[in-house]
């Protein structure tokens, strides 16, 4: 209970200092609007195949942006008073939830503004919530621990792209054939092992996160 | 070592026109001579790959224990 | 261990073995080429073969079959040699399929006293008009397959497209399952750096991944020629090829990210938990998510001509070795590199000092 609200208490803290300087999400927003404005631009006559792939792709650009500054603003100053008042499984627990949150809603923004651009192609709207459920979370994950490793290897921004983007393919390879499922472009009958899958891959990342991020956290 | 890999960029675009020209013109006879008896010249093309990639890597092994040799040369004359 | 040397020569005598042994091993006799490949029940049916690995005289006691599943068969008619490796067999195809489906897949088996059996597996599509099971059932089941003569020869399976390419099995498989074993190693050397913060482990984890990388890239490079000839491109859509890369991808950002990093601590604790972290993530995708599509590869999924018994008991006494002999040569090469690296180190801390 009382981690529950050490972590919870950190949420808070990270939420308000984004709210606070609401450029981070003005510009995040204003991203989404405009890949989204390019691709509709680009093709004239959207098919699902289309649709589906272009908005995992907008949704990975989008989700990496905005997880992977999530360690960079802390200084080493303040890193330092962190370091000597918290648990290291706080910390991380508490940046996958932000993160989780956020992409979460970024993932939800996207497909209004995509939806209101063209169409829903999606057979049950509760199922593709679900998919992107699961998928927001492995994206927080690992975008998390990536955003971590590159922070203690001295902040390096290139070094984020290029570590995040192979490790989270198995994610996005699966939840994107979640989502031709749902759009019935694919007759799928191992949906449930897929989703197990999916959240089995997720559990395990996040175990090792946390495990890791200790390690990295004493350093 | 800049020099180095100059040559070596123009070996690779040198060897990458060279075979996109084989491939042009004489796609057909070079997959043929792979087809044929049973396809054991896959086989060997396929060792030799193996061969050929290893080797490489071990010369560029023995390079960095050039450099660590001549450095050490260099400190014990120096001292 | 690491400069002992039996190991070493073990590696590179099971590797000699496996060249020498998997390279002179001769193929069993099968079924090179089989026309036309379509008939329609009823009718007189005459097909080319050309054979591989047969030596046919004219006093060669030959005889073939058509097989639908395993309990329906099909003597021929007549069979002319007409050189060592082509026949002309001729088959009275019954009026009705044993089934009433519209179109039935036999398999061909051909026996040659002297020499082993073939199969091949789904080599001629039967089309009929009407079906009348029960009168099929009775004309397909006149004749069995019995007596095949068998050679215990050591010799390996002949499979249709792959051909002597099958051999490659001890190459090109065989480096993938070498780099997955250096990349267990590599992790365990992580983990026990993670655990102690002793350089010398990140030095020979880093060591053991780089060299599987090597492997790795092999692979790709051996797999994706086979692929040329087995498959017809050079690269497919296949999920083991897709994950594989990825799996490369992975471990290259890896490499990239050893060596942005510049301070020596850091670099170690943050590529030992990106290894791992990237280790877990391959999980999945290696070992359950091809295994869960279907796939060009034998063994699961699709492929049904190319999956059953294609790893018999010849050609496993030449696979095993061929995985520890390539497993011993990675680690002899990443042994050599670690050494390089440690006395690097220890000069680099001597001219420091």
């Amino acid at each position: 209970m009382q981690d529950l609200i050490k972590i919870w208490s950190l949420v808070k803290k990270d939420l308000t200092v984004d709210l606070r300087e609401i450029y981070a999400f003005a510009s995040v927003f204003l991203f989404v609007l405009t890949c989204v404005f390019i691709v509709f631009k680009a093709f004239d006559q959207i098919s699902l195949q289309i649709w589906v792939v272009t908005y995992w792709i907008i949704l990975i650009f989008v989700s990496i942006n905005a997880v992977l500054k999530s360690f960079k603003d802390e200084s080493s100053s303040s890193r330092m008073y962190f370091y000597s008042i918290l648990n290291p499984l706080h910390v991380i627990v508490a940046k996958i939830i932000y993160n989780f949150i956020f992409v979460y809603t970024l993932s939800l923004i996207l497909w209004i503004i995509l939806v209101f651009f063209s169409f829903n192609p999606f057979e049950s709207i509760g199922q593709f919530l679900l998919i992107l459920l699961c998928a927001s979370f492995g994206f927080s994950v690992v975008f998390t621990f990536v955003s971590a490793l590159s922070q203690s290897g001295g902040n390096n921004s290139t070094l984020l792209s290029i570590l995040g983007m192979p490790l989270i393919i198995p994610i996005l390879l699966l939840s994107i054939k979640l989502s031709f499922a749902n759009t019935a472009m694919l007759d799928d009958t191992s949906l449930v092992t897929d989703f197990s899958l999916l959240v089995g891959i997720n559990l395990l990342l996040t175990g090792i996160c946390m495990l890791l991020f200790s390690i990295l956290w004493k350093a | 070592m800049r020099y180095l890999n100059q040559k070596f960029t123009t070996l690779i675009l040198t060897l990458s026109v060279v075979l996109l020209t084989i491939q042009d013109v004489a796609a057909a006879p070079f997959e043929d001579f792979f087809r044929s008896t049973g396809k054991i010249y896959v086989v060997v093309a396929i060792i030799a790959i193996t061969f050929l990639v290893i080797v490489l890597y071990l010369i560029r092994l023995e390079r960095k224990i050039n450099k660590l040799e001549k450095l050490q040369q260099h400190e014990s004359q120096t001292s | 261990m690491i400069r002992q040397s039996w190991w070493k020569y073990l590696g590179a005598l099971l590797i000699i073995y496996v060249i020498i042994v998997g390279l002179l091993t001769p193929m069993k006799p099968g079924v090179y080429e089989f026309t036309p490949i379509n008939t329609k029940a009823g009718k007189s049916f005459t097909a080319d073969i050309i054979t591989y690995n047969t030596h046919y005289k004219d006093s060669s006691q030959l005889r073939a079959w058509l097989k639908i599943d395993t309990s329906y068969a099909l003597l021929s008619s007549t069979i002319e040699i007409q050189e060592v490796n082509k026949l002309k067999v001729t088959f009275d195809i019954p009026n009705y399929n044993p089934s009433t489906s519209d179109v039935v897949i036999a398999d061909l088996v051909i026996d040659e006293k002297d020499e082993h059996f073939m199969v091949l597996p789904q080599a001629l599509y039967i089309t009929q008009d009407s079906s009348q099971v029960d009168e099929g059932a009775l004309a397909w089941s006149l004749s069995n397959i019995e007596n095949l003569s068998e050679n215990t020869d050591f010799t390996f399976p002949f499979r249709w497209i792959t051909e002597e390419s099958m051999r490659n099995l001890f190459f090109h498989v065989s480096i993938w399952f070498a780099m997955f074993i250096l990349l267990i190693i590599g992790i365990i050397y992580a983990i026990k750096y993670l655990l102690s913060k002793d350089l010398k482990w990140d030095i020979y984890s880093s060591s053991l991944t780089h060299v599987a990388i090597v492997f790795g890239i092999i692979g790709m490079l051996t797999g994706s020629f086979w692929a040329k000839f087995a498959w017809g491109q050079f690269w497919i859509n296949d999920p083991k090829l897709n994950m594989s890369a990825v799996a490369l991808l992975i471990y290259l950002a890896y490499w990239v990210l050893r060596v942005s990093i510049t301070d020596q601590d850091v670099r170690a604790r943050v590529s030992a938990a990106y290894s791992l972290f990237a280790f877990a993530a391959l999980i999945p995708l290696v070992f359950v998510l091809p295994r869960m599509m279907d796939s060009m590869h034998p063994g699961n999924g699709g492929n049904p001509a190319f999956g059953k018994d294609d790893l018999d008991n010849t050609m496993r006494m030449v696979f095993y070795p061929a995985i520890i002999g390539f497993t011993l040569l990675g680690l002899w090469i990443s042994s050599l590199y670690i050494r390089f690296q440690l006395l690097w180190e220890s000069y680099m801390i001597k001219r420091s000092n």
